[in-house]
């Protein structure tokens, strides 16, 4: 619970460097804004910017409550008369409710400026407010992408506690590797027919910065729910490799037409399979190598003798 | 030149100097003047010049003041059944353009929704016809609201001449004291405009109030150069 706590601690790290930077997801005015406004309500905000130690994670959370759960259809983002209520929502959260919104309209009009509007519709405001996104709808394709890695986190987390707790067994490498791409994979099904478009957008050199940020922070989250704790380079390795596997067996996916994508998870298990044989394989080269180098030598040592 | 009327001069001095003049003090071009003798002024001025407006337009700016409207459409990006409200509007160019832009949205749309249709019964093809999707604007709608009478007219007779029928209206109404109810409006435009408005609070005032929770506000205006070479 310790490493969690910390792992987070270290994760908001990352999130408010990238506030400094003004370069990643979400867009720096909207971060810039929040700012200002959490600066100015100390008493309810505690959410630091520059630094995060244990201790302010475990801050008193009837601070945090008005943030996580923004209360009522009553958005006075503009802060009018200095409002600094409990209902107070940042232009953060407010562009976080529309975006959520937004998705149930992206399989009808794709990961567009139209679907954002809709989305905006629905929550009483005008459809004008779709122009405090990008045209192209990158804001909402990165927004989904960010919560599906939420729930991919949250449900390795139960997972481990499980194992933790006893009431579960420890999966093998592969089989855990296998299940976490799988699940994480399976939460495009609802849009796989726009996904192509959206994987496109996320190409966008506008985008590559914050899309492969999600990516990387995803694969790490796999490989520390698996129990990697190396310090060598395997780490780079470990990631890299299954990043191969997770953007490959995404592309299969895009044009997989069999019942239930049956194709897709049996390529998955091929490709982890493989992963797995590259490592023996790795390693048993290592060790026939040294053998080989120990025979050398001795036959060395007995031909100058 | 209208544009220099932002420039701020020392208001102390020259309060001195007016001292039996009723109301606040404002500039006018490069005279000081009250509240009424202003708003006078201006009206007057465009009363004038409605005719020749377009061409005054044309002239002053060099003819780029058509890129600037289209880019301020564009940072719009209006999708259709947007409800705009063209303020200090006039002769009709963003409305126009607006226009434009949404027609264009929309037949995107309808070839989107056509193609989806490919496979339907006739039943519901019949059906789709029935309630009237197709039409061209898809429910968007101008308000162009505008002090001066004459520009207005101006405005009626060009949107007459381009062919523009539809989803335009054109209603009389002072900045400062919109006629139309709270939370009409999903947007409110007012490009080379609030310069000429006397109570620039009372309009930004207004502006929130016609505009619904989630609106935008967009105004296109001169300001200053940052090139040294160019401000002069």
């Amino acid at each position: 619970a310790a490493a969690g706590g910390l792992r987070r601690a270290g994760w908001r790290l990352w999130r408010s460097r990238a506030v400094v930077q003004c370069q990643h997801y979400p867009p720096a005015r909207a971060l810039q804004a929040s700012a200002v406004l959490r600066r100015a309500s100390d008493e309810h905000k505690k959410e630091p910017l520059t630094s995060s130690s244990q201790q302010h994670f475990d801050s008193p959370p009837a601070g945090h409550q008005p943030e996580q759960e923004p209360q009522g259809p009553h958005p006075s983002y503009t802060g009018q008369g200095g409002q600094e209520s409990e209902d107070y929502e940042s232009e953060e959260q407010l562009q976080h409710r529309i975006l959520t919104a937004a998705l149930e309209f992206v399989p009808e009009h794709g990961w567009t400026a139209e679907a954002i509007a809709e989305g905006a519709k629905t929550l009483g405001l005008s459809v004008a407010a779709a122009g405090m996104f990008h045209s192209d709808g990158s804001e909402l394709i990165l927004h989904f992408v960010s919560e599906c890695n939420t729930k991919l986190s949250k449900l390795l987390e139960k997972e481990q506690k499980l194992v933790q707790l006893g009431e579960a067994e420890k999966k093998p490498i592969d089989e855990f590797l296998r299940d976490a791409v799988e699940a994480r994979l399976r939460m495009l099904i609802p849009y796989i027919e726009k996904w192509p478009q959206a994987l496109s957008v996320l190409l966008l050199p506008r985008n590559i910065p914050s899309s492969l940020n999600l990516l990387t922070s995803m694969i790490d989250d796999i490989w520390h729910y698996a129990g990697d704790q190396s310090t060598d380079f395997s780490w780079y390795t470990r990631r890299a490799v299954l990043t191969g596997i997770y953007n490959t067996t995404e592309l299969v996916m895009m044009q997989d037409s069999s019942p239930g994508f049956e194709d897709t998870w049996r390529f998955l298990e091929n490709r982890v399979a493989d992963a797995m044989t590259m490592s023996n394989t790795a390693s048993q080269v290592q060790s026939t190598g040294e053998a080989v180098v120990q025979g050398l030598m001795g036959a060395a040592v007995t031909v100058s003798n | 030149c209208r544009c220099r009327a932002l420039l701020s001069r020392p208001a102390g001095a020259l309060r001195a100097r007016r001292g039996l003049a009723a109301g606040p003090e404002m500039h006018f071009g490069f005279q000081t003047v009250t509240e009424e003798e202003r708003r006078e002024k201006i009206y007057q001025v465009f009363e004038s010049v409605a005719k020749k407006y377009d061409v005054m337009n044309d002239s002053m700016t060099l003819g780029i003041h058509r890129v600037w409207k289209d880019i301020l459409v564009h940072k719009m990006n209006p999708c259709p059944g947007t409800l705009l409200l063209d303020v200090a509007g006039g002769t009709g160019d963003i409305a126009f353009r607006f226009i434009n832009y949404v027609r264009s949205v929309r037949q995107r749309q309808l070839q989107r929704k056509l193609k989806h249709h490919q496979n339907l019964s006739w039943q519901e093809i019949f059906e789709s016809y029935q309630k009237d999707q197709f039409n061209s604007l898809g429910g968007s709608q101008v308000v162009i609201c505008d002090i001066n009478r004459e520009m207005l007219k101006v405005g009626k007779q060009k949107a007459q001449h381009l062919g523009y029928s539809e989803g335009l209206s054109w209603v009389l109404g002072n900045a400062e004291e919109l006629p139309f109810d709270d939370d009409k409006f999903d947007v409110y435009t007012i490009a080379f405009g609030i310069r000429n408005v006397t109570r620039i609070d009372l309009a930004l005032q207004e502006a929130y109030r016609v505009l619904k929770p989630g609106g935008r506000f967009l105004c296109l205006e001169f300001s200053h150069v940052s090139n040294p070479l160019l401000s002069r």
